[in-house]
């Protein structure tokens, strides 16, 4: 969550003291990568704009939040209830890669490699701060799992000390089932070269080396 | 504003702004530390790798003499425990010690044999000797935060335990913190009892003597050691239940 001081200082605008001015640059100084400047930036920037542009991307934010929701398959946001994703035919269906969040499955179709499906947990196992496989969808992803058409899970969770937790903690689950469960490869990223590649990187490479 | 070096765990790490991050760590130097990462969350920061929760780096940072947080300002890594990332139970058992190590660990106040012990821990955390090397390391901390119970002698009025009469039941109370004799057993409540096997595997983890018992045993003391841990930090342990599901 991004850390934003919301206490007034006398260096900010004016109109934080209140109005509707003060509402709307105290909405937009709450979004992530805008501060306070940017936020005042926005404001005139929206004062300025067509009356139509600004009111069409007003309905616009009210229409996301009435009619995007979770796809019922995947959990990946979408308009209908099935996502565009889960409703090719053409995908590979005996391929689920598991993802922690829904800008996960964006950064992986962007790579344009995978023709799978995807899962999205909905966050990743963190015992710590009070989030068990109960507030993860793991209950929806066995049961995709054991409708049989799936051979090959990819646990596609972060190369974190918790997102690993979770790839053991599902991999756990999912072995008795029969099907293949891989993670993703980490180590040296292309184009760079050993000289700079740090002892961890260098590590994660050779210990996922592979024949040719 | 002087500059340290230090042998640090990271503990916890929180984002701050778009690519920075507040970094807990445990060093082996100054105890408890809370410090900025400045670009921390970069792919290609300075960092590197090694600002992720239970590795153990070289750091250095710029301390602070008021209450703003300190700076870090180089951070290597040294270990990332991989054992812990073969084995739920391992996984779960290293969070367990992060959850009392985020609990008790204090700023100023550094333990180096602790910190010591916690890393060697790390590193040998695996199945089959896991639940006994988690309940050393248990008993260790206990003992270095000054909260390990009496075994030996009656914990309200000093009366030695008689070795003859360890083969009753031995009463235990957590919130006096420790066992009781016959006589004042009668005059408290809140007590359970202990198998003469629990006390006397206890006992002898706590003087570090090889003595081989079952991992029943360790599993049975492993609960009453987080029923003491949950009494002393007056909160009860998230991990306990998910050590007691994976073993």
């Amino acid at each position: 969550m991004h850390m934003k001081n919301m206490t007034k200082s006398a260096s900010d605008p004016i109109w934080t003291q209140g109005g509707l001015l003060g509402r709307v640059w105290e909405h937009l100084n709450r979004w992530p990568g805008i501060g306070p400047k940017s936020a005042e930036r926005l404001l005139f920037y929206l004062l300025a704009a067509d009356s139509s542009e600004v009111i069409d991307f007003a309905q616009a934010l009210v229409e996301l939040k009435q009619r995007i929701h979770p796809c019922r398959q995947c959990h990946h946001w979408t308009e209908d209830e099935l996502c565009s994703i889960c409703s090719d035919p053409k995908r590979d269906s005996s391929l689920l890669c598991v993802v922690e969040q829904p800008r996960d499955v964006i950064a992986l179709e962007r790579a344009g490699v995978y023709r799978g499906y995807y899962h999205v947990l909905g966050g990743r196992l963190a015992p710590l701060e009070g989030i068990g496989p109960e507030k993860l969808t793991v209950d929806s992803l066995l049961r995709r799992v054991q409708q049989g058409q799936v051979r090959e899970v990819i646990l596609a969770t972060n190369p974190t000390f918790e997102g690993d937790g979770t790839a053991l903690y599902l991999s756990s689950l999912l072995a008795p089932l029969g099907v293949k469960i891989t993670r993703l490869a980490r180590g040296l990223p292309s184009g760079s070269s050993l000289e700079f590649a740090n002892s961890a990187m260098l590590a994660d490479a050779l210990e996922g080396r592979r024949a040719l | 504003m002087p500059l340290e070096k230090a042998h640090a765990l990271v503990l916890r790490t929180s984002a701050f702004r778009e690519t920075s991050c507040v970094v807990t760590l445990w060093t082996r130097e100054f105890g408890k530390v809370r410090a900025l990462a400045k670009g921390g969350r970069r792919l290609r920061s300075r960092f590197q790798s090694a600002l992720d929760v239970l590795h153990l780096c070289d750091i250095v940072l710029i301390r602070k003499t008021s209450a703003q947080l300190d700076l870090l300002t180089e951070a290597h890594l040294v270990d990332r425990f991989n054992v812990l990332r073969q084995s739920l139970q391992a996984y779960y058992a290293a969070c367990f010690i992060l959850e009392i190590l985020c609990a008790c660990a204090q700023e100023n106040d550094p333990h180096p044999q602790w910190f010591d012990t916690t890393i060697r821990t790390l590193r040998q955390l695996q199945p089959p000797h896991l639940l006994r090397t988690l309940l050393s390391w248990e008993i260790i901390a206990l003992r270095e935060l000054g909260m390990h119970p009496m075994l030996d002698q009656c914990v309200q009025c000093k009366k030695l335990l008689e070795v003859s009469s360890s083969s009753q039941p031995i009463t235990w109370n957590a919130l006096a913190g420790g066992v009781l004799c016959a006589r004042c057993a009668m005059a408290r409540s809140g007590q359970r009892t202990l198998q003469p096997e629990l006390w006397h595997a206890w006992r002898c983890i706590a003087k570090q003597q090889d003595f081989e018992f079952p991992e029943a045993t360790c599993q049975h003391l492993i609960d009453l050691l987080h029923d003491y841990w949950s009494h002393r930090l007056e909160q009860p342990l998230r991990l306990a239940s998910y050590l007691s599901t994976a073993s």
